[in-house]
């Protein structure tokens, strides 16, 4: 089975609400290491894997393309015809998708550029054209709160940053969207159009916004007509599911499948939203837009089983004497080629990217250390994220911290959760 | 722990499933015919309504019921005993309560049994006037169950779907129940009618999506009045002895308080069983119809709960009893019941409609969707619509009595009368009316008094030997065949205020955001002039809101300036004195106004908006020129000729509100009198 949408936008300009502080500094957060492969490459094989897609436009700033087409064109070995397209500097994720209109022909798919997911499109898409939908959202569950015999845990749950989610009791139709950020004076409003309609409405406090979305191609019309809509996420969506009960009330045409019919704009009179959950017991989905999330893919991708993804392939590279990288890793951490690594080290439940150097005694748990870094003897690293040409001398303890890049930490120094960047450095002189 | 459990078992005797009945209702929907009768015992399809919430209860297993009676105690007490109702319902003990003190409420009611003590393990709680055929046992092992797990729930409240715009629903019901999606804990139970603000949008309180995952918002649930209680709930409404209403007040209280209260209520939602409660005419009109079309299996007319009753059931739903004298030419169409010993005459069609028992109908009469008590008399040609008439009603030839009208007892429609629509009649009554059917609010039973003096004059409609006065009761929207507004799709105002709402947003949110600090420094200032703070208290306090909000000086001066002058008390006062009131207001408040005034454009912006809260305020406009020379001529420097000259010049461009300030003689005047000063100044400085 083949899937149709075609077309597929990949939003590696980055989305709102990215917090990885210093990681993207330098490196464009779509290169950015999970388990020793870049970021960019796990939607490329999602896309690869759904088959059926013509291309796939990836979406950039100007300063990362030139690192993002080396990629492209000389790491990149998939059959999709991948096209960078470069976007005004920090344009908004709206303001990015008007930018490419031109380009698109189609209903197309659209990625967040952080999203680790083993999705299936069909699904999706089928929902899609099965209610004729303006968007259809996937949505992943998180585990449900401990029970304590039976009962619900007493601790109020923590409603910043969350979506509130409305969907019908099938969990197919989308039928309330609202950002915790935009609810007013503690309440939340649920509009008496929406429960006429829908009498009976599920609003879920356990659901993320994957950021994969299937939009028809008047949706773009519907972006165009409303040019202070700065955010896909916040604006868009919410409007797209919020206006479906907006309709004029149009009693000749009750059924759902002939409703549709375009008006002169292209903007149908009448449409709904659809939406797919993904149950918090199968399935992965996660978004690598914030330094805790980032690790735990790297942790779980490194780890495997938990992912449909393979980290990189073990390089069956021949060890030179001396070298006990072989020995010194654990079953779910992940290797880059090129690690020369001493006696005495344990490596749990980290990824070390290629060409690093690991003196001896280092132990190494929770970490990602990116390529090109140095670790001399008796360094302890836990929880930690070390960018690319660091360098950690003698006797360093770090926990919870983030070196940038190029950064040498002096021997001895113990940094406890802090993030350490090359203009700290400087400004300290 | 468990162990006591058993022993209270043991001593109480668990086992033994007990029920309370409320007898009352404590409303006044069935006027006039709650004078005489008790709700409960108001014939809904020949059978009294409270059979057929004992007959659900007996079927569902309750071993003993409580029927708690307060108004028209001793008929309830005779009925009970003369209806043999102990030995029909052999399985169950039945007791009447008869409240000691008079009840204003359930939440009263609730009391008074506590006080009894005969309440000793979980039980169910109902009224008497609600008709199901629920199986009450799995949903009192559900209860049970849930209190193993919540120890705190005391009430498991049974509710089923309906659709918001159902027919069956009482008129501008707007029920919103959310309940926790994992554990069917009721969270929020409120009639969005007692919430105008909630007209097009719901506002759910977020601290409800603390305590579940999944919400759920229901406008599609119906409350059947059922509930299953715990015999703490009786203690928590002795404790919290403002509680009336089970609905409007213990509800809310116990969701409300449940920080304070700690405990839970719980909701069980029927999938296919039959439950309502009769609350007024209309819904008992709707009841009537369900029970005719046979809803309620296995409580149905032909199934003759009652002794002595004889019903079959005919084609098209046509119920009759025993010995019927019916004409050849009548017609029975469809959905009705006829009560033994009734006749029929000749050409008569009853449709929809239920007759009691040893009625007469005379010749083509037109009963339509009508509920006839036992012995009514209608003569020929008479017309009945949609109307409810009580034991020994008499309706004359060709009379009409149209939709919505209850007739009382023994009241008497002359020859060729016709009624007005939702009329309510009975009969007169010598002496003052003490055997109400309810206490109530005691205002609204004076009230109500007062109402029915006034009317006591008999209608003029009535015809020529009736007999009866009209009688205050429900509002129309509870009567039967009330046309009520359908709600379907957006209401008007929402649509387009939804449609603008995405365009305007940013605008808007800019535009209540000025009018909020306006608004805010008005308040401010007009604190400050009624109170006499000195001006550098006031300043202060106006920079800290200007800090707060990151304001300009400009901003300040708009809200300041209309806020001193719009307080002064100038109308009808002479120009003379109006302008010694204005110029002792800015005597004072001049120096405040200076702090606010850095810039050149500061200052035009006070000029501004001198010029438009002059407009706003004829007792200004005419001595604007006046009050503009007194500004101009302070000594510091408030409102120099060059900001007044930018002004007058920016108004005479555009259409704002100053245009015709500028148009008026005096000002002109006066401004040209400051350019002339103006170039003599600089000629001045020429030499």
């Amino acid at each position: 089975m083949e899937f149709e949408a075609e077309q597929a936008v990949i939003l590696a300009s980055g989305t709102e609400g990215d917090n990885l502080g210093i990681l993207t500094e330098e490196l464009p957060p779509a290169l950015l290491p999970v388990a020793n492969r870049p970021l960019l490459s796990f939607q490329l094989e999602l896309l690869e894997q759904a088959r059926g897609f013509r291309q796939v436009l990836v979406l950039t700033f100007e300063r990362w393309l030139s690192r993002l087409s080396t990629y492209i064109s000389e790491h990149y070995k998939g059959a999709l015809q991948v096209e960078l397209l470069v976007v005004p500097n920090d344009s908004s994720s709206a303001d990015a998708l008007r930018h490419i209109k031109p380009k698109l022909t189609s209903d197309f798919v659209l990625l967040a550029g952080d999203v680790i997911s083993d999705v299936s499109f069909h699904h999706l898409a089928d929902l899609h054209r099965l209610h004729r939908a303006a968007v259809t959202c996937l949505f992943k569950q998180s585990p449900p709160r401990e029970l304590v015999n039976g009962t619900m845990v007493k601790k109020a749950k923590e409603l910043d940053g969350i979506d509130f989610v409305g969907m019908d009791k099938e969990k197919r139709r989308l039928l309330y969207l609202e950002p915790s950020a935009d609810c007013d004076k503690g309440t939340l409003g649920v509009s008496q159009s929406l429960l006429r309609k829908e009498p009976h409405l599920q609003i879920h406090t356990d659901l993320t916004d994957a950021h994969v979305y299937i939009f028809s191609h008047w949706v773009l019309e519907v972006l165009e007509s409303k040019p202070h809509f700065a955010s896909i996420k916040f604006e868009l969506v919410p409007y797209l599911v919020h206006k479906q009960f907006l309709t004029k009330p149009d009693p000749v045409q009750e059924s759902v499948g002939s409703s549709v019919k375009p008006s002169s704009s292209g903007i149908p009179e009448e449409f709904c939203c659809c939406c797919s959950v993904m149950p918090h017991d199968s399935g992965y989905c996660v978004r690598a837009n914030s330094l805790p999330s980032y690790v735990q893919a790297n942790m779980d991708v490194a780890k495997g089983g938990l992912t449909r993804f393979e980290k990189l392939p073990e390089v069956n590279e021949a060890v030179k004497e001396g070298n006990f990288a072989l020995r010194s890793f654990s079953a779910d951490s992940s290797r880059g080629v090129g690690v020369d690594v001493s006696n005495g080290c344990v490596i749990k439940k980290s990824c070390v990217g290629p060409h690093c150097t690991i003196g001896s005694n280092v132990r190494l748990t929770n970490c990602i250390i990116m390529d090109h870094v140095k670790i001399s003897d008796k360094v302890t690293i836990a929880n930690s994220i070390i960018c690319s040409n660091a360098e950690i001398c003698e006797g360093v303890s770090l926990k919870d911290a983030q070196v940038g890049f190029n950064v040498t930490v002096e021997a001895g120094a113990v940094i406890k959760g802090e993030a350490i960047s090359q203009g700290d450095l400087e400004d300290d002189e | 722990m468990v162990k006591t459990k058993e022993k209270d078992g043991d001593l109480t005797q668990q086992d033994v499933l007990q029920a309370v009945v409320i007898a009352d209702s404590f409303v006044h929907h069935f006027r006039p015919i709650t004078f005489s009768v008790p709700k409960v015992l108001m014939p809904l399809c020949n059978v009294p309504m409270i059979e057929y919430t004992l007959e659900c209860l007996a079927a569902g297993g309750v071993q003993e019921i409580f029927i708690f009676c307060c108004v028209h105690a001793q008929l309830i007490e005779e009925y009970v005993r003369n209806s043999d109702l102990v030995r029909r319902l052999a399985t169950v003990a039945v007791h009447v309560l008869v409240s000691q003190a008079p009840c204003y409420s359930s939440g009263d009611a609730l009391r008074e049994i506590e006080a009894r003590g005969v309440i000793k393990s979980d039980f169910v709680l109902v009224p008497g006037d609600v008709v199901a055929n629920v199986a009450l046992g799995p949903l009192i092992a559900a209860h049970k169950k849930r209190r193993e797990v919540d120890r705190e729930a005391v009430i498991t409240t049974v509710m089923k779907r309906l659709s918001p715009n159902h027919v069956s629903r009482r008129a501008g019901e707007q029920m919103v129940v959310a309940l926790a999606g994992e554990t069917g804990r009721l969270l929020l139970y409120e009639d969005a009618n007692a919430h105008p603000e909630w007209q097009h949008k719901l506002r759910v309180p977020l601290a409800l999506l603390q305590d579940t995952d999944c919400l759920q918002i229901h406008r599609d649930l119906y409350d059947t009045h059922i509930d299953i209680c715990t015999p703490e709930l009786l203690v928590l409404v002795q404790d919290n002895f403002d509680w009336q209403d089970l609905r409007r007040d213990l509800i809310p209280g116990v969701l409300g308080q449940f920080e304070y209260l700690g405990k839970t209520i719980y909701t069980h939602i029927l999938s296919s069983e039959y439950a309502a409660r009769v609350h007024d005419p209309h819904t008992y009109d709707m009841i009537s119809r369900d029970i005719i079309q046979r809803w309620t299996f296995p409580i149905v007319p032909d199934a003759n709960l009652l002794p002595g009753c004889n019903y079959h059931l005919g084609r098209s739903g046509v119920y009759k009893e025993g010995r019927l004298a019916l004409a050849r030419s009548c017609e029975l169409q469809h959905n009705c019941i006829v009560g033994a010993g009734t006749s029929i005459g000749n050409a008569s069609k009853v449709c929809e409609s239920v007759i009691g028992r040893g009625c007469v109908i005379g010749e083509r009469v037109n009963i339509h969707g009508s509920y006839l008590f036992a012995g009514v008399t209608v003569e020929d040609g008479a017309s009945l619509v949609g109307c409810i008439l009580c034991e020994r009603v008499y309706v004359g030839r060709g009379a009409v009595v149209p939709k919505g009208s209850i007739l009382g007892p023994g009241v008497r429609v002359g020859e060729g009368a016709s009624l007005q629509p939702f009329v309510r009649l009975r009969l007169p009554v010598a002496e003052k009316v003490d055997e109400d059917d309810s206490f109530g609010d005691e205002d609204e039973d004076e009230e109500e008094e007062a109402g029915a003096e006034a009317a006591d004059a008999p209608p003029s409609t009535l015809g020529e030997g009736g007999l009866g006065v009209v009688c205050k009761g429900g509002h129309p929207a509870s009567s039967m065949r009330y046309d009520r507004p359908k709600l379907v799709g957006p209401v008007e105002g929402e649509l387009s205020e939804d449609e603008d709402d995405a365009e305007e947003d940013v605008n808007q949110v800019q535009v209540d955001e000025d009018a909020a600090f306006e608004e805010e420094v008005a308040d401010t200032v007009r604190r400050g002039v009624e109170n006499n703070h000195s001006v550098d208290n006031l300043a202060l306090e106006v920079n800290g809101l200007k800090f707060a909000q990151n304001r300009s000086f400009a901003d300040c001066i708009v809200a300041i300036v209309p806020a001193l002058l719009e307080e002064l008390p100038l109308s009808g006062k002479s120009k003379k004195e109006r302008l010694t009131e204005v110029k002792r207001c800015l005597n004072k408040w001049g120096a405040l106004l200076k702090r606010f005034t850095q810039t050149r454009s500061d200052q035009v912006e006070l000029m501004a908006v001198l010029a438009e809260t002059a407009v706003a305020s004829s007792d200004l406009s005419d001595i604007f020129e006046l009050i503009l020379n007194y500004v101009y001529e302070r000594d510091d420097d408030l409102l120099p000729e060059e900001a007044i000259l930018q002004w007058a010049d920016e108004a005479a461009k555009d259409d704002s509100t100053g245009r015709e300030l500028l148009e008026h003689p005096g000002t002109k005047k006066f401004l040209e009198w400051l350019r002339n000063a103006e170039e003599d100044d600089d000629e001045e400085d020429d030499d």
